[in-house]
C-alpha cells in the first residue's frame, strides 16, 4: 500500500471489529508480563517511566522547596546532598535515556518502517525486565540512606568518604545500561534489516534517523560506563586504589572514563527528542521537512562528534592546557549539526499551514527552549568563561534548559501526538494545551532565574546561600510548582481519555508516515499485510485542508 | 553489533591500563617481568587452538557433519578448559608470593608476616593491653617481593605501583577469565545438546556460528592481553 | 548471518600455524631483542597482525557483508578515539602556553623595551 496522502480517505487495513488489537488481544496479567509484542513492552515501559518521573520529581519538590530559603532549613546538607543526587540519579537513567527510545522507540520503529516487530523481540522483553531489575536495586539504595556523592560519582568521595550506598547505585546504573544496550543493539538490528519493500534509507520517517542514531550511541557509550562504574564499586569494595592518589592511582581518571560516557549520554537523550520534533514539524505545518537529508545526516554528526567532547566537563579538573583547547574547539562543531536542525525546523514552518496543537505546542517550545539552552552550552564551552561559570547554577539551567525544555517537551509532544494511535482514543485537546502551556510558562519561570543566579555566582549543590539571591531562589520554587501542575495535569486527562476520550480513527491528524495506515489501536501484527513503499516521506500537498478528527 | 560494545568494554578498562602505565612505567615493567612469559605464551598458544578447534566446528557445521561438530566444539571446550586451569595456576602462584593486591600485597603467602582477619584483631588487643609492650612487635613487616636482580625487597614507594599494575592485571585477566566461563557454559550447552537432538547444529548453523565469533572475540582480546600484560617488561 | 562458501579446513590450519608463529616471535622479541623505547609499538603491531588474521578468517570477516566491517570498525575506531585523548591529557600534563620561550626581560641599557634575545 503504497503511502499516499489522502487523510478521510485513509481507510485501515483491516475494518476495526475484524481483528482483536494489541490491547485487546488478551487480558491476562501475564500476558502483558510474557509478551514479546514491541507495543505491549512500550506500554510497559511507559508506566514504569512515569512512576521513576514522578519519583525524581519529588526529589525535586523537595530541593526547590528547600532552597526558597537562603538557611539551611527544611533538610539537613547531608541530605541535601542525597536529594539532588538521587533526583539525577532517577531522572537520568531511570527516567530520560529510557524515555523516548523505550516508550516512543519501542512502539514505532517497527511501525514505521512497516515490520510487524522488532529483530529480537525476547531482548526487547529482557531488557524491561533488566530496567525494572536495576530500578529495584535503585530503590532499596534509596530506602537505605541513599547516595550523596551526586549522580556524577566523582572520585575520592564516591570510593573514600562517601558512606552511602554507592556501591548499590553504581550496580543499579551498571545494570540499567544493559537494558539500554539491548533496546539499541534492537532498533540497529531491526532499521538495518527489516525494512519494508521499497523503503530506501532515504525514504525513512527521520525518527528513525534519529534512533539509529541513538542507539549508536547507546552501543557505544555505555559499556564505558559499566566498566567505570565497575571499578568504582571495586575501589570500594576491596580498598584499592584506583582512583586514589595515594595509592599510585588518579582521580582525574574517573572524570575522564565517566565523562566518557556521560556526554554522549545526554545525546541519547536529545536525539530521539529531535526525531520527534521533526514529525510533529512536519505534521502540523503540512509540509515536507526542510532538508530531510541534511537532518538525517546531523543526527549521525552530532552521535560521532559527541564521543570527542566530554573534557568540556573537565576544564577545571587540572586535565592539561592542549587537551581542553581541543574539547574546546569540538564542543563548538558539534552545536553546528544541532543549529542545522533548528535552521530546518524553522525553514519548514516558512509560509505553511500551521494547527497548533498541542504536540505542535509542544514542538515549538521545544524549538524555543532547546535553542536557549544550546547557546548557553557555547558559553560554557567556551574556556574563559567556563571558569566563572562552572560548578553554578548557570550549568543547571542550561542543562535543564536542553532535557527538560528540550527533551521532555518533545517526549510530551511525541506521547500527545501518538497517543491516539497507541490507545486508540484522543486526549481532550484544550487540557492538552493548557498544560502544555502551563509546562512551558513553569518551566521558564523555574530556570530561567537559575540564569541569573549562575551568573551572580551562587553555587550548585548547596543548600543554603547568601540572602541576597533568595528573590531569584523564589521565583524559580515557585515556577516548578506551577511545572508540576503542568506535569501532573496529562496524567489525569490522559487516564481518563483511556476511557472517556473520543475514540481515534487510524490517521486523526492527517499524517503521514506507516503507523498512521493502521488502526488504532493496532493489531497486533502491525500490518495485515507488509506494505510496500514507493514515495519519499512528508509527502503533504500544499492545498491540504485542515485535518478533521 | 554486540562485540563492537565489548571492544569498549574491554577498551575502557585498557585505556585506564593505558593511562596508569603513562603514570608509574616503571612499576608496570617490573610487573610484566614478575608474570612468568612461558606460561603466559603458553596459554596464548592454548587459546589460538581453541579458536582453531571453534572454526573447524564451524565449518563442521557448515558442512552438516554432525559428528565433526561435536569432535571439534568438544576438543575447544577442552582447551578453553585447560587455559582456565594454568591461569588458576598462575594466580595462585601470584598469591603464595604476594603479589595479590589487597593489605598483604607485598608478603609471601604464608610467611610469618602474613596478616590474617584474626592477626589484626589480636595485635589490636595487645595494644590495648600492653600499651608499655614494644610497638615493634606488631610494626615492621618483611616485604618479600622483590626487584628485578631477585635479591633486593622493594620500598613501599615502589610497591604501590607494582600493586596498581597487579590490580590492572587481575582486573583484566579476571574480567577476561568472565568472559571464557560464560563462554564455556554457552558452548558446553551446546555440545551437550548435538547429543540429545541429532540434528542441532547442522539444520541451522547460526547458534555455532555467534558462538564462534564470541569465542574469537575472547581470543583476541587475550591476543593484546598477552603481550601488553607480560612482554613489556624493559 | 551472511551465507558464503565455507573456509575449508586447510586455510584454517594454515593461519592457524601462522598464529603460532607470531606468538613465538612476539616471545622471542621480548626476550631476546633489545627494541628501546618501540618495544610496546612492536608487541601491537604483532598483536594486530595476529588480530586481523583471526578477524578475518577465523571470525569470516573478509566475507562479511560492509555492515559487519561497519560495526567492528566503529568499536574500533572510537576506541581509537577514546585512548588517544585520554593519553593526550596525560602526556601534555606539563604543557604551558610559553614554556618555550625565553623569559621577557628589560634593562636601562636597552631603554627598557622588551627583549627575548639576550
Amino acid at each position: 500500500m503504497s503511502m499516499t496522502l489522502e487523510p478521510k480517505a485513509v481507510r485501515p487495513i483491516t475494518a476495526a471489529s475484524d481483528r482483536p488489537d494489541y490491547l485487546n488481544a488478551d487480558y491476562s496479567i501475564l500476558s502483558w508480563l510474557l509478551t514479546l509484542d514491541h507495543k505491549r513492552i512500550a506500554i510497559l515501559y511507559l508506566i514504569s517511566i512515569s512512576v521513576f518521573f514522578f519519583v525524581g520529581g519529588f526529589f525535586a519538590a523537595l530541593i526547590r522547596l528547600e532552597l526558597a530559603t537562603p538557611g539551611g532549613d527544611l533538610v539537613p546538607g547531608d541530605t541535601y546532598n542525597k536529594l539532588f543526587t538521587m533526583h539525577g540519579i532517577v531522572m537520568l537513567f531511570f527516567f530520560l535515556i529510557p524515555s523516548i527510545p523505550a516508550t516512543l522507540g519501542n512502539f514505532l520503529v517497527p511501525m514505521m518502517i512497516g515490520a510487524k516487530d522488532l529483530a529480537f523481540p525476547r531482548l526487547n522483553l529482557l531488557s524491561w525486565y533488566v530496567y525494572i531489575a536495576a530500578g529495584v536495586l535503585a530503590v532499596i539504595a534509596m530506602f537505605n540512606g541513599g547516595v550523596d556523592t551526586g549522580w556524577t560519582f566523582y572520585t575520592p568521595l564516591s570510593t573514600r568518604a562517601s558512606h552511602t550506598q554507592v556501591f548499590l547505585t553504581a550496580l543499579a546504573a551498571f545494570v540499567a545500561g544493559f537494558s539500554s544496550i539491548l533496546t539499541g543493539l534492537n532498533f540497529m538490528v531491526t532499521i538495518h534489516r527489516m525494512r519494508a519493500p521499497g523503503l530506501t534509507w532515504f525514504r525513512l520517517p527521520l525518527f528513525i534517523w534519529a534512533m539509529y542514531a541513538t542507539s549508536l550511541v547507546i552501543m557505544l557509550g555505555t559499556p564505558v560506563i559499566a566498566i567505570t562504574l565497575a571499578m568504582v564499586a571495586v575501589e570500594r569494595a576491596w580498598g584499592v586504589g584506583i582512583f586514589d592518589p595515594s595509592l599510585g592511582g588518579d582521580p582525574v581518571l574517573f572524570q575522564h572514563l565517566f565523562w566518557f560516557y556521560s556526554h554522549p549520554a545526554v545525546y541519547i537523550m536529545i536525539l530521539p527528542g529531535m526525531g520527534v520534533i521533526s514529525e510533529l514539524i512536519s505534521t502540523f505545518c503540512r509540509k515536507v521537512i526542510f532538508g530531510y537529508k541534511f537532518i538525517a545526516f546531523s543526527s549521525i554528526a552530532i552521535a560521532v562528534l559527541g564521543f570527542a567532547v566530554w573534557g568540556h566537563h573537565m576544564f577545571v579538573s587540572t586535565q592539561s592546557m592542549m587537551t581542553s583547547v581541543f574539547f574546546s574547539i569540538v564542543t563548538m562543531l558539534v552545536a553546528v549539526p544541532s543549529g542545522i536542525k533548528v535552521f530546518n525546523w524553522t525553514a519548514t514552518m516558512w509560509q505553511s499551514s500551521v494547527s497548533w496543537q498541542t504536540p505542535m505546542l509542544y514542538a515549538l517550545g521545544f524549538i524555543g527552549l532547546f535553542t536557549i539552552g544550546g547557546v548557553t552550552g557555547l558559553h560554557l564551552g567556551t574556556l574563559g568563561t567556563n571558569i566563572a561559570l562552572t560548578q553554578t547554577y548557570f550549568v543547571v539551567a542550561h542543562f535543564h534548559y536542553v532535557m527538560v525544555g528540550g527533551a521532555i517537551m518533545a517526549y510530551l509532544g511525541g506521547l500527545h501526538f501518538w497517543w491516539p494511535k497507541m490507545t486508540g482514543r484522543m486526549y481532550p485537546e484544550f487540557w492538552g494545551k493548557l498544560s502544555a502551556l502551563i509546562v512551558f510558562i513553569g518551566f521558564n519561570l523555574t530556570f530561567f532565574p537559575q540564569f541569573l543566579l549562575g551568573q551572580q555566582g551562587m553555587l550548585r549543590r548547596y543548600w543554603e546561600y547568601v540572602p541576597e539571591f533568595q528573590v531569584l531562589n523564589v521565583m524559580s520554587t515557585a515556577g516548578a510548582s506551577i511545572l508540576g501542575v503542568g506535569y501532573i495535569l496529562p496524567l489525569f486527562y490522559l487516564l481518563w481519555s483511556l476511557r472517556y476520550g473520543k475514540p481515534a480513527g487510524p490517521n486523526p491528524w492527517g499524517a503521514t508516515g506507516l503507523e498512521w495506515t493502521t488502526q488504532s489501536p493496532p493489531i497486533s501484527e502491525n500490518f495485515e499485510k507488509t506494505p510496500v513503499v514507493t514515495t519519499e516521506p512528508y509527502r503533504y500537498s500544499r492545498e491540504e485542508a485542515h485535518p478533521v478528527h | 553489533m554486540f562485540l563492537a560494545t565489548e571492544i569498549l568494554f574491554f577498551g575502557g578498562l585498557f585505556t585506564a591500563y593505558a593511562v596508569m602505565r603513562t603514570l608509574n612505567p616503571e612499576a608496570f615493567s617490573l610487573a610484566s617481568y614478575k608474570l612468568n612469559a612461558v606460561l603466559g605464551g603458553l596459554n596464548t598458544a592454548i587459546l589460538l587452538t581453541s579458536s582453531f578447534t571453534m572454526a573447524l566446528a564451524v565449518w563442521a557445521a557448515q558442512t552438516k557433519n554432525q559428528s565433526l561438530l561435536r569432535l571439534f566444539l568438544g576438543l575447544t571446550l577442552f582447551f578453553g578448559c585447560f587455559f582456565l586451569v594454568i591461569k588458576a595456576y598462575e594466580w595462585h602462584h601470584e598469591y603464595e608470593v604476594g603479589l595479590l593486591p589487597g593489605k598483604n600485597f607485598g608478603y609471601a603467602a604464608h610467611g610469618h608476616d602474613h596478616a590474617h582477619a584474626d592477626d589484626k584483631h589480636m595485635s589490636d588487643h595487645a595494644h590495648d593491653h600492653n600499651q608499655a609492650s614494644s610497638p615493634g612487635a606488631v610494626a615492621a613487616r618483611q616485604i618479600t617481593v622483590t626487584d628485578r636482580d631477585g635479591k633486593t625487597p622493594l620500598t613501599p614507594d615502589k610497591l604501590k605501583g607494582l600493586q596498581m599494575a597487579f590490580l590492572f592485571y587481575f582486573m583484566i585477566t579476571g574480567l577476561h577469565a568472565t568472559h571464557m566461563v560464560v563462554g564455556i557454559s554457552v558452548m558446553g550447552i551446546h555440545w551437550v545438546w548435538t547429543f540429545f537432538y541429532p540434528r542441532f547444529g547442522v539444520d541451522d548453523y547460526t547458534p555455532i556460528e555467534v558462538s564462534g565469533l564470541y569465542w574469537h572475540f575472547v581470543d583476541v582480546v587475550w591476543i593484546f592481553v598477552f603481550p601488553i600484560l607480560y612482554l613489556l617488561r624493559h | 548471518m551472511a551465507a558464503h562458501k565455507p573456509i575449508t579446513p586447510a586455510t584454517y590450519s594454515i593461519v592457524y600455524v601462522a598464529l603460532l608463529l607470531l606468538t613465538t616471535l612476539t616471545v622471542f622479541i621480548s626476550e631476546y631483542v633489545d627494541t628501546g623505547a618501540y618495544e610496546i609499538a612492536v608487541a601491537l603491531t604483532i598483536a594486530s597482525i595476529k588480530t586481523l588474521l583471526v578477524a578475518l578468517i577465523f571470525m569470516h570477516l573478509y566475507y562479511s557483508g560492509p555492515l559487519v566491517w561497519l560495526s567492528g570498525g566503529a568499536g574500533v575506531l572510537f576506541l581509537a578515539i577514546m585512548m588517544s585523548l585520554f593519553l593526550l591529557d596525560y602526556n601534555t600534563r606539563d604543557w604551558t602556553p610559553g614554556r618555550n620561550e625565553q623569559p621577557i626581560v628589560t634593562s636601562k641599557d636597552q631603554g627598557y623595551l622588551p627583549r627575548r634575545d639576550h
